[in-house]
């Protein structure tokens, strides 16, 4: 087999090399290697990496650089892509408690808790409700409940009404539609831009695949996932931990699994409960209280969480739409009686904003007789007044100034201000990359291959992934003998400071392979921090930026003193 | 969900997904040490608890066995955390160990010296101990009960290797007029187990009209030793009493009434508990307790025993020796004192969901449907201008329940129907209304049994009862039943009541609710019915009537 061309000039032929024998040279990319891959893969590109890591990347036809300057994993590359190991084997894992956040969502929507921050920091760390969180320790459901009330509180979700919180229909919605990652950039850091909400949001994404990784290591893992996301993590492991999203045990790290934790259906009973075996792609949170939160999922709906529904503009026919699209089963006749009776005594007495037109009576006539206008209408207490839907406000002042009434004023008194809402988050896409390498990496074949050459340039092309099998050809070198100490000079002095590396071969047999930087003692250089006189360089020769630099001892010189 | 038909769940509770397939043979596997906690009509639920294990493991079910079967039925991998509570559950089994001493003491023997000084530590518990050299303890006799069910709430399980052996034999035998059903023959069994240290102790809890009766008798008849009955009321003692007479060859001069007319003791007794509560004055003793142990009895049977009087406690826990079965189908107390139930008269050995009985026939179908009615305008007004206390009793009497009542007979007239209230003034006004008969607490017990029996021949067609009708009260035809008031939010109640209609006929059964909508009285309601949803039971809501 030809050897793996060294030299980019090498042009056609080196491709064709390289498409010749693509899962040969993905099967010596190392590990290490394999994760610089993933890591460019999982940044789109944007993953730093040293002159030398790119240079060994490229050299094999692993990356490519684009134009727009980013890099770009090769088809080649791509085959020693993968989460393993760069975030531990993937095992099994704990489930992850999926239906926190619904319920989180369910009791800040009920209406029921107080707005004093002191008050439902009690009211979430009672028993009655962390009690309901049966796999998650209390101390930690009681952190995370608190911090997810205050976020949203801080995003501007959660409203202020009468002394307690709650939350209107399209905001629960939309929180609960994002992704998981995406919901947990906001409660860990409400207060980042948009931009490093993305990055927060894709590192979490990462993390979610962590599994069985030593705890020792863990530090280097954040580092890992700074350079690719650009967000570093360190400082937030406790709030991973509360959030329920790592665990540690026996000295391990590991993401809780989020996989299975999906439904599409649920058991609808005669007593109102609502079970799931896993957490339900519906918004139940906005008509049933949270029972449990466990392997299944079980809510309750209640008159309660019935006139939470209401509250938030749900109908009794919304709610039994719902019920029936997700309920495997016929859905028990009293629960479509029992619904529709409490719609009945919620829609008896209605608390409703409106604004207040009050008119002269020729005025109130026109009014009367503007078929536009009335659609806004909300009730008409008397003839002169109007009760106008507020939300409606410019279109019905439109449709009063196109009918005449040009000197319509701004709406006098207090004005209802509401926290404008926050800007959606698009889904952070979660990487697609494999669990595990489509050409694993040959470690023995590598190791056996060092083991039988007894040539140091040979060693660190096997160990730079150049040599692919036993019978690969040594790459041609051009190699100067240290007798012509000028030409060897003059190939040191080319190379130092250039992104091209220095082979040094002494007389002893000892071999230095590295970047050569000028040393300040005159005919002498320095390689891989050796200070090295050219005069005793015995064969000299430039190898490419991608060769491993490797300091390799020779032969002990013969000694009398026995 | 698919598969396998057991979620089990981190707080020891477990789905059972009566749709698979696999549900009656995974129910049959867990029953034997788990509890059913509810039975809605799609995923039932069971919970692992101490007792529950520990009764496991001392009818012979070891630790590993209860994992194994549980591996064997579980959608997912159980949950670490329920692997330890069963194994870490089922080894303190055996650790306190009851064994015979003299003729005064038992002894009470502990695995590891430790335990010994944690005993001494109780300070509830201590003073029934007396240390001995050997780290054991010795017991007074009369106190087992008390010290096993006051080591059971410390989490201390005792294994009482004690056989029961007390009372006096009785030949019963059973006539070859009626055929057990199985789940009878089930129960009994459960409640025998193998005759060994462990067994003929228990509680079964079994539907209202589903043979509770019988299955008292049955017991009776294989244990064969002198019989006490306990009943909520003397109306039920003569109902025990007819079903002796009928369904076994014991005599009249065999089987006595003790009540507050009789006081016959005969081998086969059965008494009220308000009989043997009985006391003179508020402080004193209970003179009547010397039934319990002057009868020569080796089998106490408590039935409702969900109505237990708080001082039938104290006796049952000097009754050890005796065998004892209580019978209920709604062992819920207001007291929250259930599990002093199961640890003096015995732990649940056997209860079966209502539906499954109802589907096989064994007690009716029955439908359920609540009537929402309106207010007049004055009474609406009324009732806004009432105070908190007074609001529910006002919605419970609204005038319109007489109307609908009407309605609701006159589309049922075949059927024999029951007006039950909780309002004497109320029930006054159907009896004027109506003019049917009617039983109140202050009906005496002659006339209560005159009223049933024309109830029973079909003479009367529609019967109007107080409280007093709520349980143990046997009308096997009655069909329909029209709750018009109850006691406030009470599950226990509601069950009991739609109990008087579920004896097994040829045709179906109606329990209807009448409710004041948008009032009190229409939260209360929802509350009770919670049992009987969490039993499958659906109520259509229908609007006035």
């Amino acid at each position: 087999m030809d050897s793996l061309f060294l030299y980019r000039d090498q042009g056609n032929r080196r491709k064709q090399f390289i498409k010749a024998n693509s899962d040969a040279i993905a099967s010596q990319v190392s590990d290490e290697d394999g994760m610089l891959l993933s890591s460019i893969v999982l940044s789109d590109g944007g993953c730093p990496l040293s002159d030398e890591e790119e240079a060994s990347l490229c050299d094999r036809g692993l990356i490519e650089r684009k134009k727009d300057g980013t890099l770009k994993v090769t088809e080649t590359g791509m085959k020693a892509v993968s989460f393993y190991p760069l975030f531990g084997r993937k095992c099994s894992r704990k489930p992850y408690p999926s239906a926190f956040f619904p319920m989180m969502l369910s009791i800040i929507a009920s209406g029921e808790l107080p707005e004093h921050h002191a008050l439902y920091s009690r009211n979430l760390s009672s028993d009655l409700i962390a009690g309901r969180f049966t796999q998650i320790a209390k101390e930690d459901f009681s952190a995370a409940a608190v911090r997810t009330a205050e976020a949203l509180d801080e995003m501007g979700f959660i409203r202020h009404d009468g002394g307690k919180l709650s939350m209107d229909r399209e905001n629960a919605i939309r929180f609960f539609s994002l992704p998981l990652h995406d919901k947990l950039s906001y409660m860990i850091h409400p207060e980042l831009d948009e931009e490093n909400h993305r990055k927060l949001s894709k590192a979490i994404a990462l993390i979610e695949h962590l599994s069985d990784y030593s705890e020792d290591d863990i530090g280097n893992l954040f580092r890992r996932i700074e350079a690719i996301t650009g967000f570093d993590l360190s400082d937030d492991m406790e709030w991973l931990l509360r959030f329920s999203i790592i665990y540690i045990q026996d000295g391990r790290v590991s993401a809780y699994d989020t996989g299975r934790s999906t439904a599409s259906d649920a058991v609808i009973s005669s007593d109102f409960t609502i079970t799931s075996d896993g957490t339900l792609k519906s918004p139940v949170f906005l008509f049933a209280e949270p029972l449990k939160a466990d392997v299944s999922e079980q809510w309750a709906i209640t008159r309660t969480s019935a006139k939470a529904a209401f509250s938030m503009g749900m109908t009794d026919k919304d709610i039994m739409k719902e019920l029936k699209r997700i309920s495997r089963e016929a859905l028990p006749e009293m629960i479509g009686g029992r619904i529709s009776s409490w719609y009945g005594s919620f829609s008896a007495l209605r608390c409703m904003r409106a604004l207040v037109i009050i008119s002269d009576d020729k005025n109130a006539r026109v009014m009367d007789a503007l078929p536009t206008f009335q659609v806004h209408v909300l009730a008409k207490p008397s003839s002169n007044v109007f009760l106008m839907n507020p939300e409606t406000e410019e279109e019905w002042r439109k449709i009063l100034r196109t009918a005449g009434f040009d000197m319509l004023g701004r709406t006098e008194g207090w004005e209802l201000k509401e926290k404008a809402l926050p800007p959606a988050l698009e889904e952070t896409a979660s990487p697609l990359i494999p669990e595990e390498r489509a050409v694993p990496f040959d470690a023995a074949l590598r190791s056996d291959m060092i083991h039988k050459t007894d040539s140091a340039l040979m060693e660190a092309l096997i160990d730079s992934g150049f040599i692919l099998s036993p019978d690969t050809e040594i790459p041609h070198v051009d190699m100067i003998l240290g007798l012509y100490y000028q030409e060897k000079a003059r190939l040191v002095a080319s190379i130092e400071g250039r992104n091209a590396k220095l082979y040094a071969e002494k007389a002893d047999g000892s071999v230095i392979i590295g970047r050569a930087v000028k040393s300040a003692e005159p005919g002498h250089v320095t390689v891989n921090g050796l200070d090295i006189d050219i005069a005793k360089i015995w064969k000299a020769a430039e190898l490419p930026l991608s060769v491993r630099s490797i300091i390799k001892d020779g032969e002990p010189e013969d000694s009398d003193s026995l | 969900m698919q598969d396998k038909p057991l979620t089990i769940q981190s707080d020891r509770t477990m789905l059972l997904d009566v749709h698979s397939p696999d549900a009656q043979a995974c129910r049959s596997d867990i029953i034997a040490f788990s509890d059913l906690v509810k039975s809605p009509e799609h995923v039932h639920t069971y919970a692992l608890s101490q007792l529950s294990l520990w009764n496991a493991v001392s009818s012979g079910i070891s630790g590993d066995e209860i994992i194994r079967r549980l591996g064997k039925w579980s959608r997912y991998d159980v949950d670490e955390r329920v692997l330890f509570f069963i194994k870490d559950q089922c080894s303190r089994y055996g650790d306190f160990i009851m064994t015979e001493y003299d003729e005064e003491s038992i002894l009470l023997t502990v695995r590891r010296p430790v335990f010994s000084l944690q005993l001494k530590a109780e300070k509830s518990l201590v003073k029934y101990l007396t240390p001995r050299e050997d780290g054991s303890f010795l017991i007074d006799r009369m106190n087992r009960g008390t010290v096993k069910a006051l080591m059971i709430k410390l989490g201390f399980p005792v294994d009482d290797r004690i056989p029961l052996t007390g009372g006096m034999p009785l030949e019963i035998r059973l006539r070859d007029t009626f055929t057990p059903r199985p789940y009878q023959m089930d129960a009994l069994g459960a409640f025998l187990g193998d005759g060994g240290p462990g067994s003929g102790f228990g509680t079964v809890v079994l539907p209202c009209g589903s043979g509770k009766t019988i299955l008292g008798i049955l017991a009776a008849a294989k244990l064969g030793k002198r019989t006490l009955i306990l009943c909520p009321n003397v109306t039920a003692v003569h109902q025990w009493i007819r079903e002796l007479i009928t369904r076994t060859y014991l005599t009249e001069n065999e089987v006595g009434e003790y009540s507050g007319e009789r006081k016959e003791i005969k081998p086969v007794t059965v008494c009220t508990y308000q009989i043997v509560t009985w006391r003179p004055d508020k402080e004193g003793p209970y003179p009547r307790f010397s039934l319990f142990k002057e009868g020569g009895w080796g089998f106490i049977i408590y039935d409702e025993v969900h109505m237990l009087p708080a001082p039938v406690f104290r006796v049952t826990a000097e009754l050890q020796a005796i065998h004892r079965l209580g019978l209920t189908a709604t062992l819920i107390r207001e007291d929250g004192r259930e599990d002093e139930v199961f640890s003096l008269v015995g732990p649940k050995r056997y209860d079966t969901p209502w539906s499954e009985l109802a589907s096989s026939g064994y007690i009716a179908t029955a439908y359920c449907h609540e009537i929402r009615l309106q207010f007049s305008e004055e009474d609406e007004i009324k009732y806004a201008l009432a105070s908190k206390g007074s609001k529910y009793r006002i919605a419970a009497e609204n005038p319109a329940k007489v109307e609908a009542a009407k309605r609701i007979i006159e589309a049922h007239p075949d059927d024999s129907i029951l007006i039950i209230g909780q309002y004497l003034t109320q029930l006054e006004l159907f009896r004027n209304e109506f003019g049917y008969p009617i039983i109140t607490g202050t009906t005496p017990n002659r006339k209560r049994e005159e009223l049933y029996e024309a109830f029973r021949k079909k003479e009367i067609h529609v019967l109007i009862v107080s409280k007093v009708a709520n349980s143990a009260i046997d009308l096997p035809d009655a069909s329909v039943a029209i709750q018009i008031s109850g006691t406030f939010g009470s599950r226990q109640e509601e069950a009991q009541r739609l109990g008087r209609i579920l004896r097994p006929k040829d045709h179906d059964s109606h329990f209807y609710t009448l409710i004041t909508e948008y009032t009190e009285e229409e939260t209360f309601a929802q509350n009770r019915q919670k049992f009987l949803s969490e039993q499958g039971y659906s109520y259509t809501i229908e609007k006035g009537y």
